[in-house]
């Protein structure tokens, strides 16, 4: 078994203990199922981490246009997106366990649910292009585009006055230290083992792409050496009558 | 129009600008095809929302936010024909041969600003005469609907020239155009709203600005970015 991979799972032990083991928060409808926080706040950062990521790579595809890097490029979009799928989905739980509702229409909910389709967008961009060199550059400006918009809607948006003021969300919260300690202590252990293993699916998600790349570049070689040179492939031998 | 062709040596930078957008310009008033469908769609939303608001007057700020979905749903109809189009043509290439990708983009870019502010500024009085809404600042309400035009034909056609070659082009184009145009709807509803009387008026300026930032933004990255999606291959090696 892999070294790392056994060292991450005996960390999550005592990180997944510990989420249960601290005491109900306080101010809560529901004080037990606030320990929710724990996964939904880590999940929402590491997908604004991925998105820039994804920019990072895209930067580099840009400038040395490499298939290494549009794999990477690809595969921070893919793990951004998974992320913020798992963000929005115990956010939307915490929404209907704390707040009495499925959705309620809070600007932050709002702004990270455009968050989760840029990168959806992002990705349905890639499969709709056959073309691979096409792909990888159509991705890398959208990446690149698209990290103004996203740093608006995961910074600053929900950070204007008019916005604060009227979101179910606490802003400044951990910010400040108005959280209590046992609770920003597993926060911060439960970022950290999730960071390591989004870290790790990315290292994976990369390893598979390049194996693809090279299974693909086999591929082409092979067809090109099986293939006759002296062929003349679909051109059919005309003879034309004497005379002409 | 200036004359450009592939065996003299490349044109300056604006000539080719100037070519492109005088051969969209033309292809365009000789069609109209872009501003009619931009233009018609607006005109069926106001049309239905004063059938649907008969009998109550929307507040300012909820006037400024259809107006603003009105605007850009009507430029996200109309204005990726001129990228798309192109390529379904297969004249693209042909393009690509007599001028350069970044003053092409530019050009084609230019037009699509022209008829965004066109049809924004006929549906935008369209909609205040028909709704009834009262401007309370005029200076204000026109800006924010200039600003508000560049910025949605800057989004609208970096969009428009990353999908090219894709499949379901059409539904993608407006997909990659969501990230750049929800901004645009906040601060555009932010300027209308101070322009129909919610808000302070130096607020609503501040909005403006705010859209000029990003509409400038676009139209600067555009022509850097998008030669490269145009002609991948050129310094591409492949498969590296």
């Amino acid at each position: 078994m892999n070294f790392r991979l056994f060292a991450l799972g005996l960390l999550a032990i005592p990180v997944a203990l510990a989420t249960f083991l601290v005491p109900d928060a306080r101010g809560f409808k529901e004080p037990a199922l606030a320990r929710m926080i724990f996964w939904h706040v880590p999940c929402a950062l590491l997908s604004s981490l991925f998105v820039l990521v994804a920019a990072y790579y895209a930067v580099r595809y840009l400038n040395s246009p490499k298939m290494k890097w549009d794999i990477r490029v690809g595969a921070a979009l893919e793990l951004g997106a998974l992320s913020a799928g798992l963000a929005m989905a115990t956010g939307i739980l915490f929404s209907r366990v704390q707040w009495g509702a499925w959705w309620h229409n809070d600007p932050r909910q709002t702004s990270f649910l455009i968050v989760l389709l840029t990168m959806l967008a992002g990705l349905a961009l890639r499969g709709a292009l056959s073309d691979e060199i096409k792909r990888a550059s159509s991705t890398a400006v959208y990446c690149v585009a698209s990290v103004i918009p996203l740093i608006f809607f995961t910074f600053v948006f929900p950070r204007l006055p008019q916005i604060a003021g009227n979101s179910l969300h606490p802003s400044q919260t951990i910010a400040q230290g108005q959280l209590d300690t046992n609770y920003r202590v597993v926060l911060y252990a439960t970022f950290f083992l999730l960071f390591l293993c989004f870290v790790a699916l990315f290292r994976r998600r990369v390893k598979v792409g390049e194996m693809e790349l090279t299974l693909e570049n086999l591929n082409e070689l092979d067809t090109d050496r099986r293939r006759d040179p002296t062929d003349p492939g679909v051109v059919r031998p005309v003879s034309l009558p004497k005379g002409h | 129009m200036a004359s450009i062709s592939p065996e003299t040596s490349p044109a300056p930078w604006l000539s080719q600008v100037r070519a492109v957008f005088a051969k969209e310009w033309i292809t365009e008033m000789r069609s109209r095809h872009g501003i009619f469908v931009s233009g018609l769609f607006g005109v069926t939303a106001v049309i239905a929302l004063v059938f649907a608001s008969y009998t109550f007057k929307p507040s300012p700020l909820l006037a400024a936010g259809i107006l603003s979905v009105i605007l850009t749903f009507s430029s996200l109809l109309g204005v990726p024909r001129l990228f798309i189009s192109e390529e379904e043509q297969r004249t693209f290439d042909l393009l690509m041969v007599l001028v350069d990708p970044g003053p092409a983009y530019f050009g084609k870019t230019l037009v699509t600003i022209v008829t965004t502010a066109l049809t924004g500024f006929l549906l935008s009085l369209l909609y205040v005469v028909m709704v009834g809404i009262p401007v309370e600042s005029w200076p204000l309400f026109w800006g924010s609907i200039l600003v508000l035009s560049l910025a949605l034909g800057a989004s609208v056609s970096f969009a428009g020239a990353l999908v090219l070659g894709a499949a379901n082009r059409w539904v993608l184009a407006a997909a990659v155009a969501m990230p750049f145009l929800f901004p645009l709807v906040a601060m555009g509803v932010g300027a209308l709203g101070a322009a129909f009387g919610d808000g302070r008026e130096s607020d609503g300026w501040r909005n403006c600005l705010a859209i000029l930032g990003m509409g400038v933004c676009l139209l600067a990255l555009g022509p850097a970015l998008v030669p490269t999606v145009w002609r991948p291959g050129s310094n591409h090696p492949r498969k590296k």
